[in-house]
């Protein structure tokens, strides 16, 4: 291996959760999520060279990871829909109550829109509103306007 | 019942982070995958501006050496290879314009309207094709029409020419009208409504 792909590798090692985290908001098949991981470094791997470090490695990261699933979930909608989002996370050490309960939740999570869902994500995932507007091209006030719709979206799919 | 949505999603936060803990770890970057890289299937635009500009390159010998030994007119010859010079510079400027090894690094937002307006302006230039296809293909269905001996094979041949034709175009239209509706859907969704 030679430095190139050295550095590669250990930038990878050190995002490699985050990867899997988007891959896992798109799919929950296993190997899916693996094809969709696999995916995502090509395209990183291709640009790896030409990123010019204007933004922080993190957003590029999540950038190409969101527009690869984005762009992923677009050609497979029909079979997504039919997809029970939400089975591919470890359920282990978590009462059958929780389990469930997390579960619904993101079962609503994942029928929320594309947009709203990488939204979500991106907060879950400790970002801040001004990293998520500069991953999604979108304003902070539209950051904050989308959470306070999403939370009172989830809350109207929990009462149905 | 009521269920409490905030309480909710703070729990969802603590077990988000439980669930990234329990992801396994892939050694998935070696040698191996170095190596692999190349046989990996590229992005599906990506891999249809290659075939585009595979397709214009193949055309142009292709049609010159059917002209030279099966007596087609050298105009229509020419005809064909302009076509081909003008399509493949059109994708080349394409490809540049969407920036096609940077195209994912960009924003959601600005990837989404890239590739809308990629499948909007072939969506385009293929109804402005049309024409110059059916008379391309008109061209050469004259000339298997003179090379076939009888009514039935002329018929065969009329027949499978527009059918084909017609299926391909229809295909190839619905599929990019249906990925421009797609990422405007899309687009919408970025809106501040």
């Amino acid at each position: 291996m030679n430095a190139k792909e050295q550095q590669f590798t250990n930038i990878i090692r050190e995002h490699e959760r985050t990867i899997y985290t988007v891959c896992y908001m798109f799919s929950s098949n296993t190997d899916e999520v693996n094809d969709l991981y696999q995916d995502i470094l090509v395209r990183l791997w291709q640009g790896f060279d030409t990123f010019e470090g204007k933004s922080d490695i993190r957003t590029w990261i999540y950038r190409v990871s969101l527009n690869y699933c984005i762009n992923f979930s677009k050609r497979q909608k029909k079979q997504r829909e039919r997809l029970d989002l939400g089975t591919g996370f470890p359920s282990e050490g978590r009462s059958l109550e929780k389990n469930l309960q997390i579960k619904q939740l993101y079962k609503r999570i994942n029928a929320l829109g594309l947009v709203d869902r990488s939204v979500v994500l991106l907060w879950l995932e400790g970002l801040s509103y001004d990293e998520i507007g500069a991953i999604l091209g979108i304003s902070v006030k539209n950051v904050s306007f989308k959470l306070v719709r999403i939370k009172e979206q989830l809350k109207k799919m929990s009462n149905i | 019942m009521e269920i409490n949505i905030e309480k909710e999603i703070q729990a969802l936060k603590s077990e988000y982070n439980v669930f990234k803990e329990g992801l396994e770890k892939q050694e998935t970057l070696n040698e191996k995958f170095f190596k692999s890289l190349r046989k990996r299937p590229a992005m599906a635009i990506n891999k249809e501006i290659r075939d585009r500009i595979l397709g214009d390159v193949v055309t142009i010998p292709t049609i010159i050496v059917i002209c030279i030994h099966i007596d087609w007119s050298l105009l229509f010859g020419i005809l064909v290879s302009l076509w081909a010079l003008v399509d493949l510079g059109i994708t080349l400027w394409v490809s540049r314009k969407l920036g096609m090894n940077h195209l994912l690094d960009d924003d959601v937002r600005t990837v989404t309207g890239k590739i809308a307006g990629y499948r909007k302006f072939y969506a385009g230039s293929l109804i402005a094709a049309i024409v110059p296809v059916t008379a391309m293909f008109t061209y050469i269905f004259m000339r298997l029409y003179a090379q076939a001996d009888n009514a039935t094979a002329v018929r065969l041949i009329t027949i499978s020419g527009i059918i084909s034709i017609t299926v391909a175009i229809v295909i190839t239209l619905w599929q990019y009208k249906k990925h421009v509706r797609r990422c405007r859907e899309l687009l919408e969704q970025f809106e501040e409504k």
